[in-house]
């Protein structure tokens, strides 16, 4: 396997998934696909862990499953976020910010 | 788990499986297609496809784990976990659960007694008529009540704690009846088990209903019991049908056993002054008990117009009420004992829980390292709680089947001990039931949250820098559980201080020389001339034998009369006809007056509540009923032991036509000698008599005091519990206390303490609680005494001083054996 493109760093996966869902429903494929294209292909989803992290991350309530027609008219599990998950994502996206903010000071100043 | 369970099981997950091999064959489908769509050649695309998904059997696992049944297995973990920490500690698990066991089943069996009758419950829309004194009425006025009213649709009548023989001859047996009139099983909703119920079309015939338990007794669950015949009062009667178990009469507690039309008092239908009946009704829609109530008075004013008494009686308005149905005389004292009961069993729960909160303290004392270990292994602290709250389940659910099954047994042993009856029919029922077993499950929940939340939440707070120790929850339990079984105790001491009182009660006559006989002449059919012969001749016949004294005849003897005569002005009055010797015999005491003569008829006695009323200060006796009252006796309890003194007449007759009558017999030695010989010769009169039963005088008085006994019984065994769980609590909890102090000791006694000024110093520290639990429990008792009745100053030293040596037992004992603990070995411990 080449690593060409960097696989998503562990933990941040949940809020990539988060954030995409942001946008509407959506099936794995879809994410992992939106995921990539959005980051112009710097970020590649490891795809073994995408739906272990989609089941876990329905047990918290922040997403919810549900099967629907795809746009090719085949039935996909299509994932939605819920008001749980909206609030979880506005404090990982804060999270976020302060830690990479963090990691650039020192990155700059070390 | 059963087939169906299994099957639903495998069925949930064969969906999950389905629905994630979709899903993630959607994925790969698209990701190929994706790639064809590049340009790529289709076995190419799958190739790179699957390796960039890496393992697909790993994902799925992985899935798996989140799914939304992960909670039932980890349940399942922690039942697995919690079962195998139980038994690998057999002693501790079978104290807990015999503390829950006991605590758990005491309430089970009281709850199995109530239950029968607080939820006994009467429909929406019925309510009771009766005039605000209480007194029956009579057939006619019910039957104008009846047809007369317009704000009831269903009405009806019954005359409870009738006492029937049912059968004939040797198999005859009594039993507790009730005549019941108009639509009495429609309106109260009760279905037939067997057959039918009687309705308002039956009243002239003979027909009865009987109660499941006598038709699985008596008729061995006959399901074709409806037509056939049950003799009643020596009357055959046929059987309608079977009330369900469920349904108990209306004399609660007591279950009746037989109800029948009013075919067995015909001679009571034509009367308008002859009141027996008490009535009860169902609402129309949309009226209210108020309404009722004033529409019924004006009814009743019409009706005492048209029907001009022989006197205008005193105003007795009439009231339309929620039931209360039960005529009981016991059913207030029922009430009161259940909620004590309730109240007291609650606090015996309590007591056990608080045990095996030590208990699950002392353990978690003892388990610190196991513990640690987990939760430097990550256990989460929720998780761990919830393994420690699985535990207390177990030990509640493993409690609450031993109490059951106890309570299973001890339920018939205790209906046992009140004999089959007390007094002929009248029982106590009981049975576990749905609502039993709910019950029963909600303590063993309960007792998670009582018994196990403090110290699971303890124990996992716990870390290896700070000590596990937790002397003031401990101390607070110690001080919880001494006050407890103090006001368990106190309780179970008023009830059997108040029995031994009810045994020294005066009955208002001698019962300790008095043998009864109840004679019914009914099976000889003779007439009136002719039965009042015969009584004549039983009378001389027993007064006859060596050794009697006095004889009388009367038509019902004291407790459990319930006769009464109108008397103008003074309206109901309970009443009895006696001979001119009634009183000698009865050993009743002359207040006023002069006894009547053997030849004088038309006379009447009165007793002090009636002459208070009639005459007050001591005015001469004049006239009552038309007859000349010679004599004022005390007032003697006629219905109950308990009851308030109310006016009495005696009326005295020489000679006696009815077929029921009963038989004083003054004794010069003990009564239960003559017994039989006074049966034997009344017996000889003639053959055809059924079986006659004499009793003495005090038999008859320890009927009434079942109850009482009963009580102060059933409340004493439970004051044992409570001290012998509290007992086996505050050693435990004791004995760890100084268990975690043995290398305190053992530095004191390594530095010179006296053995004696440690033990001396131990027992002056667990004396605070003990002592303060026993001040709280004191004052609880009181102000508990005060709603109760009295509780006297011995009694309750007495149980101070119980309590007091019990748990110096329980600190000197552990102490002892942590004193004999050589220091060196002690210290080499920690």
């Amino acid at each position: 396997m080449t690593k060409t493109k960097g696989d998503v760093l562990r933990g941040t996966l949940d809020l990539l998934i988060l954030k995409t869902l942001e946008a509407g429903p959506m099936h794995g494929y879809g994410i992992a696909s939106r995921i990539e294209q959005v980051s112009e292909e710097l970020l590649r989803v490891e795809e073994g862990s995408l739906y272990p992290a989609l089941h876990r991350i329905q047990q918290t309530g922040w997403i919810r499953a549900q099967w629907k027609k795809s746009e090719n008219g085949r039935p996909a599990k299509f994932y939605r976020l819920t008001a749980a998950g909206q609030k979880q994502l506005h404090s990982e996206e804060e999270r976020w910010r302060k830690l990479t903010r963090g990691v650039s000071k020192i990155l700059r100043f070390a | 788990m059963s087939w169906i369970q299994r099957l639903a099981a495998s069925l949930r997950s064969q969906k999950l499986e389905r629905d994630l091999d979709q899903e993630l064959a959607f994925h790969l489908d698209m990701r190929i297609r994706e790639k064809i769509a590049a340009g790529a050649d289709p076995d190419d695309a799958r190739r790179d496809v699957l390796r960039r998904f890496g393992s697909i059997d790993r994902a799925k696992e992985a899935c798996r784990e989140h799914s939304t049944f992960a909670w039932l297995s980890a349940l399942r973990q922690d039942l697995r976990y919690a079962a195998r920490n139980l038994s690998k500690n057999p002693a501790f698990t079978a104290a807990a659960a015999a503390c829950l066991a006991i605590g758990i089943g005491a309430n089970t069996v009281v709850f199995s007694f109530v239950n029968a009758f607080l939820f006994q419950s009467v429909p929406a829309g019925v309510v009771r008529i009766a005039p605000a004194s209480g007194a029956p009425i009579s057939y006619l006025e019910f039957q104008d009540w009846q047809r007369l009213n317009r704000v009831f649709d269903r009405v009806f009548a019954y005359a409870p704690g009738e006492l029937f023989t049912i059968g004939r001859g040797p198999e005859s047996q009594p039993v507790l009846g009730e005549t019941v009139l108009g639509d009495y099983f429609r309106t109260l909703a009760v279905v037939p088990a067997a057959g039918r119920l009687l309705d308002a079309s039956d009243e002239s015939q003979p027909l009865a209903v009987i109660s499941h338990q006598l038709w699985r007794h008596r008729f061995h669950s006959d399901p074709a019991i409806a037509g056939q015949i049950l003799w009643i009062d020596r009357q055959p009667f046929t059987i309608a049908g079977v009330v369900p178990a469920a349904f108990h009469g209306m004399m609660a507690p007591w279950s009746t056993d037989v109800w029948a039309t009013a075919a067995l008092h015909r001679d009571r239908l034509s009367s308008r002054n002859m009141g027996w009946l008490a009535t009860g009704a169902h609402l129309k829609s949309g009226i209210a008990p108020r309404q009722a109530a004033a529409a019924m008075n004006s009814l009743d004013a019409e009706l005492k117009l048209e029907h001009p008494g022989p006197q205008p009686s005193a105003p007795d308005p009439i009231v339309v009420d929620r039931p209360g149905l039960s005529a009981s005389p016991i059913w207030q004292v029922f009430l009161v004992m259940s909620a004590l009961l309730m109240t007291v069993v609650g606090i015996v729960y309590l007591i056990a829980c608080a045990n095996v909160a030590g208990l699950l303290i002392a353990r978690a004392a003892a388990r610190r390292r196991e513990i640690f270990i987990r939760l430097s292994l990550g256990v989460s602290r929720g998780r761990l709680v919830r393994q420690l709250l699985t535990e207390s389940l177990l030990l509640g659910l493993l409690g609450a089947a031993v109490g059951a099954a106890v309570a299973f047994l001890a339920g018939d042993a205790l209906a046992a001990l009140f004999p089959t009856s007390i007094s002929h029919g009248f029982q106590f029922r009981h049975a576990i039931d749905l609502r039993v077993l709910a019950w029963t499950l909600a303590l063993a929940v309960g007792s998670v949250l009582f018994a196990g939340l403090l110290p699971s939440l303890r124990a996992s707070r716990q870390n290896l820098a700070a000590p596990a120790r937790a002397p003031r929850l401990r101390q607070f339990l110690i001080v919880a559980q001494v006050a407890a079984s103090v006001l368990v105790l106190a309780t179970a001491g008023v009830f059997v201080r108040s029995f031994q009182k009810a045994l020294a009660l005066n009955p208002g006559f001698d019962a300790a020389h008095l043998l009864t006989v109840d004679l019914s002449l009914s099976d000889l059919h003779y007439s009136r001339p002719q039965t009042q012969d015969f009584y004549r001749q039983v009378r001389d016949a027993v007064a006859a034998l060596p050794g009697i004294e006095s004889v009388s005849l009367a038509d019902v003897l004291p407790l459990g009369n319930r006769r009464e005569v109108r008397i103008p002005q003074l309206g109901a009055i309970a009443t009895a006809t006696v001979g001119p010797d009634y009183f000698r015999t009865m050993g009743i005491p002359l207040l006023r007056g002069r006894e009547p003569q053997r030849d004088e008829p038309s006379l009447a006695v009165v007793n002090q509540a009636l002459a208070d009323r009639l005459w007050p200060n001591r005015q001469p006796l004049g006239e009552l009923l038309h007859r000349q009252v010679v004599e004022v006796v005390p007032n003697t309890p006629q219905w109950s032991l308990t009851e308030t003194p109310r006016p009495f007449l005696y009326q005295i007759a020489t000679q006696f036509d009815q077929p029921l009558t009963a038989l004083a017999i003054r004794t010069a030695a003990p009564p239960a000698n003559f017994a039989s010989q006074v049966s034997e010769t009344i017996q000889r009169l003639n053959a055809d008599l059924p079986p006659i039963l004499a009793q003495t005088g005090e038999q008859r008085l320890r009927l009434w005091l079942e109850p009482q006994r009963a009580a102060a019984l059933l409340l004493g065994t439970l004051g044992l519990a409570a001290l012998a769980l509290a007992i086996t609590g505050l050693y435990a909890l004791l004995a760890q206390l100084l268990v975690q102090r043995t290398p305190e000791i053992a530095v004191r006694v390594a530095l010179g303490a006296s053995r004696r000024r440690v033990l001396a110093l131990l027992l002056r520290q667990s004396a605070i609680p003990v002592a303060a639990g026993i001040a709280v429990g004191v004052a609880a008792s009181a102000a508990f005494a005060r709603l109760l009745g009295q509780l006297d100053a011995p009694t309750l030293l007495a149980i101070v001083a119980l309590i007091a040596t019990v748990s110096a037992a329980a600190t000197a004992i552990p102490a002892y054996r942590a004193l004999r603990i050589d220091p060196a070995s002690a210290l080499r411990c920690e």
